[in-house]
């Protein structure tokens, strides 16, 4: 076959190709839901996204504050107010959704057990904020592995769309 | 002449139709918006589904792209065509959904050879002469290319700003997407 035939084939198929395809399952429920979700729900996440984002940067600003002013001084006792803080912000936050979620089915049968590999990790970082409480480098790694558990509570039991 | 007049009547018909549904659903109609979805579905979904080379992928794109429809309609102008405005949100979508893939899967594994065809066409009828199979057969940026140009009728110049190409390397991976195609179509 002549490249000008086989182009005109081509083009032949093209023409007459199909542009739609209908998808194997029903698509709408999902976009129902989620706009069902958009209307009726307080945006949830969000909201605590704001405070947790709001408390972090508080966190942050106040240690690096603290730094300035006392480069000498040991900041022991400042240093435990604010991961105390924000342990005690995190908490209620993991609380609040693991409530809001309890009637939801989950989809992985593990995510407990992530939660706890995480729960593991927070740990051993705030041990190692005992021992160098001016690393800030360690309260941000603290905030990541929160973040972690809040995004892994929330994929699990809401997943994008249905 | 009269078939064309009667094509162009129903045309004009069914763009009233639309632009009532589009009304309604800027007042927040849902059941509209529904009619709205059923009508362009099938479009929207073939598109997502031939970018994304991802059966799975094209599912949850269709649905982001209606959902970012219902939250954007209002920015809708009546001087494009509704289905020009809907396809340029499924193609962005996608696009922006396959950088995001590509940048996670990136910094999990170092792979140097990107470009190349995706499990699509293990999801397609097996048909070595079916142009749907054949095109999902197509290296990834190649397949992009074809369908924006070939199927939805881009210019080089609209791909090459969505992908950030070169207009070139458009032209030249379109040109890559012909011949692959030409050979496995006509065999």
């Amino acid at each position: 076959m002549s490249q000008h035939d086989s182009d005109t084939l081509l083009q032949e198929k093209i023409d007459v190709f199909d542009r739609q395809i209908q998808p194997q399952r029903d698509l709408w429920p999902g976009i129902d839901l989620a706009l069902e979700e958009q209307l009726q729900q307080p945006p949830v996440a969000r909201y605590w996204y704001g405070i947790a984002a709001s408390v972090a940067a508080l966190c942050i600003f106040t240690l690096l504050s603290l730094n300035n002013i006392h480069q000498a001084e040991p900041l022991g006792s400042e240093i435990n107010q604010i991961i105390s803080l924000l342990n005690q912000q995190h908490e209620r936050q993991k609380q609040f959704l693991l409530s809001s979620y309890e009637q939801q089915p989950a989809l992985t049968n593990n995510w407990q057990t992530q939660l706890q590999e995480l729960d593991d990790a927070a740990t051993t970082i705030k041990v190692a904020l005992k021992n160098d409480p001016a690393d800030a480098n360690l309260i941000g790694m603290l905030q990541q592995v929160y973040q972690q558990q809040i995004k892994l509570i929330q994929s699990v039991h809401q997943p994008r769309w249905m | 002449m009269q078939k064309k007049q009667l094509a162009s009547a129903d045309e004009g018909f069914g763009d009233a139709r639309e632009a009532e549904l589009i009304a309604a659903v800027i007042e927040g109609d849902r059941n509209a918006f529904h009619d709205l979805y059923q009508q362009h579905c099938g479009r929207v979904y073939a598109l997502c589904l031939r970018i994304s080379g991802n059966q799975a992928m094209a599912e949850d794109l269709t649905q982001e792209v209606f959902i970012q429809v219902w939250r954007k309609i209002q920015d809708f102008r009546a001087e494009s065509r509704f289905s020009t405005w809907l396809h340029s949100i499924a193609v962005n979508t996608t696009l922006a959904a396959i950088r995001k893939n590509k940048s996670w899967l990136s910094r999990i594994v170092s792979n140097d050879d990107n470009d190349t065809a995706t499990e699509a066409s293990a999801e397609m009828p097996a048909d070595e002469h079916n142009l749907e199979y054949c095109i999902a057969k197509l290296p990834e940026r190649a397949r992009i290319v074809f369908v924006l140009r070939a199927i939805e009728g881009y210019r080089h110049e609209e791909i090459a700003s969505k992908m950030n190409m070169a207009v070139g390397t458009s032209k030249s991976q379109y040109a890559r997407a012909r011949s692959l195609l030409q050979e496995w179509v006509e065999l």
